[in-house]
């Protein structure tokens, strides 16, 4: 069993498959990758040695993460979120749950189409309604 | 409003110059009410490479 951290220590997700840590070419984000040859990655720690190695890597999810690390068991009630690994041990995480990244993906869309929607209205109140009841 | 009238006639003229030039014209030929904006408009849709949408009268 491997969970992935996030930079506060927060066990964000839990995976059988040992996933590993690379930079998304683009946003330079920490993204989680999976193994595309083990010629082509190679050990990959959680550190900058990794971006030459995340070209050859198929990548599987966008959330950051700072490490994925082996863990013998999951506490039972495991939920994402919900525990900070530190030290060999989990503890309660009383913090607000970090939003990953394909969710704010996902919101940033929706605000983008929502802005759209008013640009519309807007547009159309300037072009049509009020010059047509402006003298 | 300089910024969102230029970005609503870009937007049509992505799809089409006719668009553009619609879009244009509904802002600024058909209507006088937003004159005072329509230099500043200019300006930035030529700076952006969008000229061959601006309709004079």
């Amino acid at each position: 069993m491997f969970i992935h951290v996030n930079t506060e220590g927060v066990v964000i997700d839990a995976t059988e498959e040992k996933l590993l840590v690379g930079k998304h070419p683009a946003t330079g984000k920490k993204i989680i990758l999976k193994r595309k040859t083990d010629e082509a990655i190679g050990v990959i720690g959680s550190n900058d040695t990794v971006r030459q190695l995340a070209k050859a890597a198929v990548e599987v999810g966008f959330y950051t993460v700072q490490d994925v690390i082996p863990v013998a068991e999951l506490p039972e009630d495991y939920e994402p979120n919900k525990y900070v690994y530190s030290g060999g041990e989990f503890s309660l995480y009383e913090g607000t749950a970090p939003k990953d990244i394909k969710t704010l993906t996902e919101e940033n869309a929706a605000l983008e189409e929502r802005a759209d929607g008013t640009d519309m209205i807007l547009d159309d109140l300037l072009t049509n309604v009020i010059p047509s009841i402006t003298p | 409003m300089v910024a969102f009238i230029a970005r609503m006639i870009k937007k049509q003229a992505d799809i089409s110059l006719e668009k553009g030039q619609a879009k244009y014209a509904a802002y600024f030929v058909k209507t006088r009410l937003y004159e005072d904006y329509r230099a500043d408009v200019n300006a930035i849709l030529t700076v952006d490479g969008y000229e061959d949408v601006i309709l004079t009268d």
